[in-house]
Formats: structure tokens, sequence, C-alpha cells
């Protein structure tokens, strides 16, 4: 059993690694995403600005610090929902965040999910709790589309 | 267009077309304005048939023999029944099938899936049963307060064509639509509006007058009367107060009703529900012919209490 920790900042990865975290996840923004839809539409289920790393440069320093360690990290991807235009917008990111040693992402739009497998990242893709995975045929259904990991919802019971 | 009524309770079936102003509800001008965009629109054509069950709560799946008498009522008054589901457990699929079997019997049964899974569930083991996509994945921003962002000149263009869309818009999720049969998605009316073109072939339903805002396992008023450590989990005891009361809620920000009504905002049982604006269900209703738009369920019964 591993534990997976939340990171906001770089500096965070050595202290979590530390105290036990093995896996570390994150979001991200971008000016790209800001500028089309403002800040108010958010690109993930963080905080914007509160709890997203800013750029593709300190996404490099956490994976970077993550990698001193051999973790792997994380990026939501997990709206509940994007558009044709932000999907196509969230796949170009996604090739960044990846050349920028990004392991999988956490993702819960379906159709999100079936992009980014179609895009060459099947079998990289975790479904977030925003997938709502209450039972065994959701978690067939994600799977069928590429998924690798069920992130399932707080209140169920293993 | 065709439209539809809600059943919320077996005593319902005997008065479906109760009309669309309950009078209990009149005090708020908001939801009496909305229901008389709905009555110009409807212009007294019948009603072709009624939703029947739950999108919300497993625990109010009905049981066999109160849809069987459901169907049975619905037919002799020549009216289709549409049922409705919500996300599910493994042992709320297990219910579930007992009440499809029922479903699959009558030719062409229309059930409003809430749930990716229930709806692979169904494609694979009820093949005669027409899936339709219900408003819980049809996923949109629904957030009342949103009312001051969408003043003119405050988003960008960009924000609010993506606020007013959905992922359907994604022609990977269309196909995703596709591959399971889907012929048909349904919609709330947000604050934002509604603009979601959809694939080729695919119909749109709108629910009026009241959209849901969130929903989650853990129900408030289901967890008044348990002991405290049952209280906010999915295995509360509840008795269904939901069917019998609901909470008006208060909020201090603008409403998203122009003429400065309080907003009608409601929880009944886990979801939190509110009155749509009548100007964005005339506007939804008058482009009717142009975006896919064929079907209009009205719950005229959801903002009511049966014990007072």
């Amino acid at each position: 059993m591993k534990i997976t920790a939340p990171i906001s900042k770089p500096y965070e990865v050595p202290i979590l690694a530390q105290s036990g975290a093995e896996e570390f996840y994150c979001g991200v923004v971008v000016d790209e995403w800001i500028g089309k839809y403002d800040i108010s539409v958010w690109m993930n289920r963080r905080s914007p600005l509160g709890a997203n790393l800013r750029g593709f440069d300190e996404l490099a320093a956490v994976t970077a610090n993550a990698r001193e360690f051999g973790y792997p990290v994380f990026l939501t991807l997990n709206s509940h929902y994007y558009t044709g235009e932000q999907a196509h917008m969230v796949v170009e990111l996604a090739k960044k965040a990846a050349d920028a040693g990004v392991d999988s992402f956490i993702v819960g739009d379906p159709g999100l999910v079936k992009t980014l497998s179609k895009s060459g990242f099947e079998g990289r893709i975790f479904v977030s709790t925003i997938g709502s995975v209450l039972n065994s045929e959701t978690a067939r259904f994600f799977v069928d589309l590429g998924a690798r990991r069920i992130i399932l919802p707080r209140q169920m019971t293993l | 267009m065709r439209w539809f009524t809600v059943i919320h309770d077996l005593s319902d079936i005997d008065t479906v077309d109760p009309g669309l102003t309950p009078p209990e509800i009149s005090r708020f001008q908001g939801l009496s304005r909305a229901f008389k965009v709905i009555d110009r629109h409807r212009n007294n054509v019948p009603f072709t048939g009624a939703y029947f069950g739950n999108e919300f709560c497993e625990r109010l799946l009905p049981r066999p023999d109160e849809l069987e008498a459901v169907l049975e009522k619905m037919e002799k008054k020549g009216l289709s029944v549409v049922f409705m589901t919500p996300y599910l457990t493994d042992t709320g699929i297990d219910r579930l099938a007992a009440l499809l079997e029922l479903l699959e019997r009558s030719d062409g049964a229309e059930v409003v899936l809430n749930d990716w899974g229930v709806t692979r569930f169904v494609r694979k083991n009820f093949p005669g049963i027409t899936p339709v996509t219900g408003r819980l994945v049809s996923r949109m921003l629904k957030e009342v307060r949103i009312s001051s962002y969408l003043k003119p000149g405050k988003a960008p263009p960009g924000a609010l064509d993506a606020l007013k869309d959905c992922g359907y818009s994604n022609s990977d999720y269309d196909e995703v639509l596709t591959d399971h049969g889907i012929g048909r998605v349904e919609f709330d009316i947000p604050p934002q509006g509604l603009a979601v073109q959809l694939g080729e072939g695919i119909r749109k339903s709108v629910h009026v007058p009241f959209a849901y805002i969130a929903t989650g396992r853990n129900c408030m008023p289901g967890s008044l009367n348990a002991q405290p450590v049952h209280k906010f989990t999915p295995a509360t005891p509840c008795t269904k107060e939901c069917t019998r009361w609901l909470l008006q809620m208060k909020q201090k920000n603008k409403t998203p009703d122009p003429s400065g009504d309080e907003a009608l905002l409601f929880q009944r049982g886990n979801t939190v529900f509110f009155l749509e604006e009548p100007a964005l269900i005339e506007e939804v209703l008058s482009g009717a012919d142009g975006n896919g738009l064929d079907r209009v369920v009205v719950d005229a019964g959801l903002f009511s209490q049966r014990e007072l």
C-alpha cells in the first residue's frame, strides 16, 4: 500500500517523501488556459492559484525532485467536463507535461479519457473521484476507454 | 416537441395531468413566471408520457410491484413510461435488474441512465431497452452564485461559451455515446444558458422548471433522526424523509432571477435544486427547432411538501 500525496510547490516533495509518501499528484495552471477561459473556468478540481503549480517549469521541478526518490508524479486533468475545444488544448498540455516528466494523468471526463487514450496516453490514465465509480461496471467502462487505475469516491467502503 | 410529466408518488398516477401551477407554490413569483412560459409553449398539448423512478438516490429505486402498478395504469391511459435511475452500487444494480426485466416487456421502453456503469450493464444485458443519458452525466457548472460573473463584459467570450457547453462537443465523447447506443441525452437549464451541440442523430431533452446543482450519497435530511455514528454516511438508516419534506435554502448572493426575487433554492434529500431562470427557459424552448431539442420534462411536483 502506497501513500499518494498532493503537491502545490516543488519544495514539498522531499519533505513528503521523507515522511512516507511514495507517489505525488498535482495540478498546473498555464497562461494559454487563463488567457482563453479566465481563472473562473478551472482546468482541474484544484484551486487555480492556491493549489496549482504555475507553469511547466514548476512542474518539471516537481518531477525532478520526485525522480531523485524514484517516485512518480501524476497530473490532475479532472474538471467535470472539457468541451471539444478544451479537450484539444488539454491534449497539447498533456504532451508538454509528459515531456516535463509526468507519469500519468488523473481524469474524470469519459470523453477526455478517450481523447487521451487515442493520443498515445492509453495506460497512463487514472480515473478521478470525479468519474464517480460506484460500481464494478463503471470501473470496466473506464478500463475499456484506456484507464489503468481507479480512484474511488471517498465514501466508498473497500 | 413532446411533453412529459413526472410521477413522484403512486397517488400521482390518477391525476397524471395535475395542471402546471400547484397553488401552494404560486407565492414564488419566479416559479409562476416559469410555469407561464412552460404553459405558453406547451399550449395544452397533452403529455406523451410520464417519468417515474429517481435520478438521485439508490434508496429510492421502486419495488417491482410499484413499477408494475405504474406501467399497468399508464398503459391504460395510453401514456408511455420513462424510467429514471440514479448512480448505483453493485447492490443497487442487482436490484435494478428485476425492474429492467419488467421494463423490457414493453417494446422500446426508455430508461434514463445517470451512471456509465449502469449504462454498460443495460447495454450488455437488456438490449431491448432504449438507453437515455441522464442529466447527472451531462455535466455542467450549475452554480447560482455565478450570476454576477455572467454580466456583460465580465467574463471573456471563451469562458461563457465553455460554460454553456459540455463534454459532448468533444467528438470522442460523442463516440462514447454512440458506442453505447445512446440516442438521447438530457439536460437542465443552467444559469449561464444552454448551448450544447450534439452529434448527428442524438436528440436532446430538457428538464423544467428545476435544475439540480449538486448531489451525493451522504444525505443531510436522511441523517436528522440517525444516531451520530450513522449521520452523513452512505449507511445512514434513513426513513425516506425526502419523500415528505424539503429544506428551503437561502443565499446572500445575487439570484439568477433578474426581477430581484429571492432565488428559489431547496434541498430534497441528498440533492440541491434551483429554479431555472424563466427567461432562459423561454430562450431554450424558443430555439427548440434548431438545436436537437424535442422533449421537455415538466416536474411540477418537485417543490412541494406532502406533510407540513
